[in-house]
Order: structure tokens, then sequence, then C-alpha cells
């Protein structure tokens, strides 16, 4: 090996550490991308305002619809995808979304089995999952709860993607959250646009349909049939256990205001006691504490960022390492890694 | 890679900020001008982009190569001369990297991608992907933290993530300046972490392509 290439790929790693740094502090950075400027109109009383929420996760489980989904970073970052969904009435639900911007993947979901193809690779990945819909957690927070941790009022209305939509907006009351502008088609509900905002209303991320169709005539079969002849592709099953935090020993010392412990998970069935997938939402935002013992080796502990999606490693109970990660300000994560104990 | 290099005026600095597209006018002609004559030049400044390819693409990101994995790398790159052929390179740095105005020139994965399509071959072929485990080995997180690189990481399961990008993570190693890893666990979590927050319509999907948008970002 060249004397020379060390300290090179030493220097080289560094300038890397320094791009991800400054990818992370530019997608918290205020947007170039102007927010949308919805005039005040101030009507809807408090209560229908918070029902919005919930009216459109009811609209985007019961409606048919195709659409072209893009997602804007505050950074610059972009992706799109397109989705198919299918509610066939029966409350039977077949959905089918495929990338369409950098690594080809393909999602198929009917109900709650949820299988990936990853063409490049001839790999599929099937799971059963719990949640879904916008903001899944939300039925298991009392509204009122809600209204305690933002602020929720109407801004307005806007034209998005061919449809008239009514604009609410969530803003954190505290800064444990970000908060979030919704923009839902006025007749049926759906949310056609979303925008996570900082505590100052600075843009972080956009995702809308740039364009929607409802009650297209889809068929579940052809949907499935699309995918191709899977039969050669290898098939990986995803299983994880449901348990509880307290039969792994774990609890939360000083709770972080607002957010509650929903599901806890075990990945497998011979995972250590402890090792767990432990979620905590405040209806809006979710956290995801991954505890696992923390090894023989010495682990710095760490920090960074994936888009919005928080991050950090830190060494918890002695014995223990938790990777926390979340789309919520890095201080709640620092709050979650500080109060997760053993039970004694 | 085995011989001290020449001791010309030429810096190695400058083959490395080559690789970023840092160089500009006379630093720029120069350094290729250095390609063109100087085989050993060049195989430093492909490793360079074979180091960078393998530190942010998923398919590359197998911890368990080390330094002698590269060398060997290179030897077999080394005896592929229909890939390294200097005018199509040339010709390729010209048109891309030049152009380009970039603060953090290690950002453009694009002039990584160049390399990519000879490292590939050699460095999938030698990734050996195992199905998904939940425990976490100790010290997997130390994927190329090592700043010697000289230790490698031997109990650590590559699992194969959905998701297209890794995170990558900044760690702090005492008091020296922290170094960037991969790790595809933390994709395997952030996938997990992502299931958690649900399995459809706006939210779950801009979650899907927030991961993608990780890497788009550094195409840009």
């Amino acid at each position: 090996m060249n004397p020379t290439f060390l300290p090179a790929l030493r220097r080289r790693l560094a300038a890397l550490c320094l791009l991800g740094l400054g990818t992370a502090a530019s997608a918290a950075s205020p947007a170039d991308v102007a927010p949308a400027s919805p005039t005040t109109t101030g009507h809807g009383g408090q209560a229908a305002i918070g029902a919005v929420l919930e009216r459109a996760r009811e609209a985007a489980r019961k409606k048919t619809y195709v659409g072209t989904f893009v997602v804007l970073s505050a950074n610059g970052a972009m992706a799109s995808s397109r989705i198919w969904h299918l509610a066939d009435g029966s409350g039977q639900e077949f959905e089918r979304m495929e990338s369409l911007t950098g690594t080809p993947r393909l999602v198929f979901r009917r109900n709650s089995e949820v299988t990936t193809y990853l063409p490049e690779t001839r790999v599929a990945r099937s799971e059963q999952r719990d949640s879904f819909g916008l903001f899944p957690h939300l039925p298991r927070v009392h509204e009122s709860d809600l209204g305690a941790f933002y602020s929720v009022k109407a801004v307005g209305s806007e034209r998005v993607a061919g449809f008239d939509t009514e604009v609410t907006q969530w803003m954190p009351r505290d800064g444990f959250r970000h908060g979030y502008r919704l923009w839902v088609e006025r007749k049926t509900g759906f949310a056609v646009q979303l925008q996570t905002v900082d505590r100052r209303g600075h843009l972080l991320e956009q995702a809308a349909f740039s364009d929607l169709q409802f009650d297209a005539p889809l068929r579940a079969d052809k949907m499935q049939q699309a995918i191709g002849n899977t039969g050669n592709w290898q098939v990986e099953k995803l299983q994880r256990i449901r348990t509880s935090a307290e039969a792994e020993g774990w609890l939360v010392r000083v709770a972080v205001p607002g957010f509650e412990p929903m599901d806890c998970y075990k990945r497998a069935a011979d995972a250590p006691r402890g090792a767990v997938q432990w979620i905590f939402s405040d209806g809006l935002a979710t956290v995801s504490l991954f505890i696992e013992p923390y090894g023989a080796r010495p682990r710095p502990e760490w920090r960074s960022a994936a888009g919005m999606t928080q991050m950090v490693g830190r060494r918890v109970a002695n014995d223990w390492w938790v990777t926390a990660m979340g789309e919520v300000p890095a201080q709640t994560l620092d709050a979650f890694a500080a109060s997760l104990e053993r039970r004694p | 890679m085995t011989q001290q290099r020449p001791s010309n005026a030429f810096p190695d600095d400058h083959l490395s900020a080559l690789a970023d597209g840092a160089l500009r006018g006379e630093d720029f002609a120069t350094a290729l001008q250095r390609l063109a004559n100087d085989q050993e030049a060049l195989a430093q400044w492909h490793c360079y982009h074979v180091v960078g390819d393998a530190l942010r693409s998923s398919d590359l990101g197998d911890g368990r190569g080390d330094l002698d994995f590269l060398k060997r790398l290179e030897a077999r790159l080394a005896r592929e001369p229909a890939r390294v052929t200097m005018p199509d390179e040339v010709e390729l740095i010209g048109q891309v990297v030049v152009p380009v105005q970039r603060p953090a020139a290690n950002g453009d994965v694009f002039r990584w991608k160049l390399a990519a399509g000879f490292a590939s071959l050699a460095a999938v072929a030698a990734i050996g992907w195992q199905s998904l485990q939940w425990q976490m080995h100790a010290g997997a997180a130390a994927v190329l933290a090592q700043d010697s690189g000289a230790s490698s990481t031997g109990g650590f399961q590559q699992v194969r993530s959905e998701l297209p990008s890794s995170p990558d993570v900044a760690m702090s190693t005492g008091g020296n300046p922290p170094v960037m890893l991969r790790n595809a666990q933390l994709d395997e979590l952030l996938a997990a972490h992502n299931r958690a927050v649900g399995g459809a319509a706006l939210q779950s999907q801009v979650r899907l392509l927030r991961n993608v948008s990780v890497t788009e970002d550094f195409s840009r």
C-alpha cells in the first residue's frame, strides 16, 4: 500500500464527515422554497380543525386514487413516486407504490400485508404492519393532548394538484417537535400536501401530489400482476414480536412532554431480554428507541441525520446502547436517551 | 500502490483534490497531465474514487473489507485495462467535474460514479450478503471507523436494507476529527422506524421517499 494512501484516506474520511454534517445542517436550515402563503380566514372552530386529521386519515383509507407524489427537502433534494390505491368498499385496501427516482422499488400492500420488491437485486421483503395512514398514532392520543402541544389554526384555502384545498397548521408549543401544515381537499378531506416546518415556520420538507385522480378504474389483480413474475425472487419475511417495555425491563424516568409510549417490539423470539424497538408518539411525530446490549467493544456516541430524521446513539443504563431516531429536533432524542432507565 | 511515489513537485493533495473536483486552472491541467503519464498516480486517483464509492453506496457498504481488500481490489482493477483507458476518463472529468461549483466537493457523488463502472464489478462480487439479523454485533458501527483502517470488523453481519441509501454517521473519536461511517444496521433501524410511522398514505410515502432523497441529495 502506498504510504501516502492512509493520510489521504484519513483526510477523505474527515471531509466526508464534514459533508454529512453539512447536509444535516442544511436540511435544518430555512428553506429556499418559499412556503405557501395562505391568507388567514379564521373560519372553523377548534374542534372542526382538530377533526381535519382524522378526516384525512379516513379519506386516505377509503378513497380509490392514482397519483404522483413528490417530496422536496429544504436542502433541494427531490424524489417522487407513483401511487395506486384501491379501496373496494368492503374495507379491503390494495396499494401499489413505484419509486420514480433513486433505486427502483415497488411496494405492494394488501391491507396490513406489505411486500417491497427490489428489482435490481430481485429481493422481495414481506411483512405485517400494524400502523397505517397519516399520523398513524393519532387515534391513540387524546385530542386535548394534541392541543396542549400544538397550536392549531386554519390558515386559508389554496389550489393544489387541481383541487381546492383547506389549509390548516399545527405549530409546536415547545421545542420538542416540529410543526405541520396540511392541505386537504375540500370535499373529501383527502390530504394532498403536507409540509413539515420548524418552530419559526421555516419549511423543512414538503410532500405533495403533483397529480391526483380519484375513483380511477383500478383492479387489485391487475395491480399485483403489474409487478410481474416474482417466482424466482428471493423472499425475505420480516418478523417482529410484540412485547412491552415493562416486560423488557425499561422505563422512561422523565417523560418527554407530549410523547406517549405506543408499541414495543422484539425483532426475534430469541433476542436478548431488553433488546427492543420502543415507539413513542405525540400524535403527529414518532420517535423510535432501538435498545440493544452495549457489547464488548467501546462504542463512541454519535449524532446524525438522514433527511429530516434525526438520529443519536447513546450508552444507557451502563450495559445498554440506544439508537434513537425520529422526525423531531435532536434535543428530543437527547431527552429520551437521558431518561431511559432499567426498571429496578 | 506498493512503491513510494517518485519525488516530483506534484503534491499528493492534488490527486485527492482532483478526485474531489476541487482543482482549477493550472493545478487541474497539471493533475491531468500527471494522470496521463503516471500509472501509479492514476491508480491512486482511482482508489480515491473507489473509497468514496464504497463509503456512499449501500451496495458497496460492507465494512468487512479492510485495506488489504482494497489492495487486492486495486490489483484486480489494474488488470482491467479496458476500463482504465485515459482518454475516456479525462474527457469525463472535463465535461462533468470542472463546471460543477461546489463548496463541499466530496458531496458530488456523480463524480464518484465515474469510477463505479469498474469499481462495482469487483466490489459487488466481493460482497457476501447475509440475511437480516437483529442482533447488533458489538463494534458493527465501527465500519471503517478506525482511521488506520487496519482493524476489520470480524463479527459484523451485513444486513440488507430495503432502503436505497445508508445514513452516514459522524462519529466522534476522542480528540481526533470525527470520521464518516456507513452502517447498514442503521439502515435497518431507519427502515424499522419508518415502519413504525405508518404503512400507507401521504406521510409514510414521505418516509419512503425521504430516504431516496438522502441519496439524491448527494448527486447534486
